[in-house]
């Protein structure tokens, strides 16, 4: 996979499979037929406007840790697009993200998947999916879980604003510490306990990069 | 050997077993049954040292070491391994990714990844179970059937010398059951561990004919004998060939 540097304002990117370090605290992207990006380097306070061109389909997986980050993801949905956004991290310190949708379009699937571990961290995290009304056969998914430790501080404010009838739209949100029938089993099967809990968390936030 | 010594364990305050004794010599076979609710699970859960289950007094002993003094981790390190009837399924770990870091652990060096997948393809081919099982994620998404041959795989690689299994038939149709087993007699016929069976199965005790079986009622062994006892439950049910604890002690 090439990777790129984006440090301009304004790109444009067309059946193109790229790994994608942005460097600019503000860019807008459009998105034309099919595209993969991995985003792999983000700027602590990022605006990233994005929009599906009509009949497009992205897949963004991002796996990043967040220490201090202020991130804004902003995405436009266009006719029988299709949009996957999967972000993972570890987070340190003080964190938001919003994640914003806006889909007055029809016929539009989007997958919204954050998954958050909590490292010494705090995170705010707001989802907001707006379904314009007069829309039709849309479907949207907010699907937001954060493993915690101890002590933690973690906001998730997943937000539905539905104006349509005709749309199928889900959110959850999930705040847990460690899952101990996880790490029961691995133990039972020899792992340490530091190993298991190293293979929980990755495959916490492999879950949704694998797809 | 397995040495269970007078062991009482509660769950939140609810007394589950009371005085319960066991032993299982090297390479016995022993079955557990009993009717639901008995603590038949209990037992399993506690030889792993699950800390949800509260060991008021007595004492377990694996070739001699005091497995209460021991973490899961210990114990499973004393070869000592459980398949359970409902596996975990965990999302985004896969079996070779799990299992790899159990034998690299153990060894202390990296297992070689070629005489690794080799082992791993061997063992799916004798389990018939696809090649793809090795990349799965651990149990996720499988079925009932699946999970069972899943955790034969990780049983193959990981061999312990003391299996226990807790209703490793339920929910497996006539064909899965018979792979079960037959991969299960074949495992013990290869190694020799000691087997904890917890069944209600006819068919899993045809295949791998046990030594010893064992009734458990409220928390305690009230009959012992060998497989015509399983036999004789499997035709009349509990009620008719549970001694009652008087007759017992008489």
């Amino acid at each position: 996979m090439n990777k790129i540097v984006l440090e301009q304002d304004e790109y444009k990117f067309q059946d193109e499979k790229k790994e994608i370090w942005i460097t600019t605290p503000k860019i807008n992207i459009d998105i034309c037929n099919e595209v993969y990006l991995k985003i792999t380097k983000i700027p602590a306070n990022l605006t990233l406007n994005l929009q599906l061109e009509a009949n497009s389909r992205l897949q963004i997986d991002m796996e990043l840790d967040f220490d201090n980050n202020q991130n804004t993801f902003n995405f436009i949905s266009g006719e029988n697009s299709y949009l996957e956004f999967n972000l993972a991290t570890v987070f340190h310190n003080e964190n938001s993200l919003v994640i914003n949708n806006q889909v007055n379009v029809n016929n539009s699937i989007t997958n919204i998947h954050f998954r958050g571990i909590e490292d010494g961290g705090k995170i705010k995290v707001l989802a907001v999916g707006k379904i314009y009304p007069e829309t039709k056969d849309n479907k949207y998914l907010e699907d937001i879980r954060v493993m915690t430790k101890d002590n933690s501080l973690v906001t998730i404010m997943p937000d539905l604003l539905v104006e349509s009838n005709l749309v199928e739209a889900n959110h959850n949100a999930v705040i847990s510490p460690v899952n101990q029938d996880y790490m029961f089993y691995l133990r039972s099967k020899g792992l340490t306990y530091d190993k298991a809990l190293e293979l929980i968390k990755k495959g916490f936030l492999n879950s949704i990069l694998k797809k | 050997m397995l040495k269970i010594d007078n062991l009482t364990v509660k769950v939140l305050d609810k007394t589950i077993l009371e005085n319960f004794n066991l032993e299982i010599n090297d390479g016995e076979i022993h079955v557990l049954m009993g009717p639901n609710g008995a603590g038949k699970s209990t037992i399993s859960k506690v030889i792993m040292r699950d800390l949800n289950y509260e060991i008021t007094k007595g004492s377990i002993t694996y070739n001699d070491k005091d497995l209460l003094k021991m973490n899961t981790t210990e114990v499973a390190r004393e070869k000592i391994s459980l398949i359970s009837q409902s596996p975990m399924e965990i999302e985004g770990v896969t079996n070779a990714e799990m299992l790899r870091t159990v034998l690299n652990d153990l060894n202390e060096m990296p297992a070689n990844v070629l005489e690794f997948n080799r082992n791993l393809v061997k063992i799916c081919q004798k389990l018939n179970i696809p090649e793809s099982f090795i990349h799965r994620d651990i149990n996720y998404n499988m079925s009932g059937g699946e999970k069972k041959k899943n955790e034969l795989m990780h049983l193959f690689v990981l061999q312990p010398k003391l299996v226990i299994l807790d209703e490793i038939d339920s929910g497996l149709d006539i064909d899965a059951l018979n792979l079960v087993a037959n991969s299960l007699k074949e495992y013990y016929e290869e190694n020799h561990p000691s087997m904890l069976i917890i069944t209600h199965q006819p068919k899993l005790l045809e295949i791998l004919k046990p030594d010893y079986v064992h009734v458990l009622k409220n928390g305690k062994i009230v009959q012992s004998g060998d497989y015509n006892l399983a036999l004789e439950i499997f035709k009349n049910g509990f009620g008719a060939s549970i001694m009652s604890r008087n007759d017992l002690h008489e």
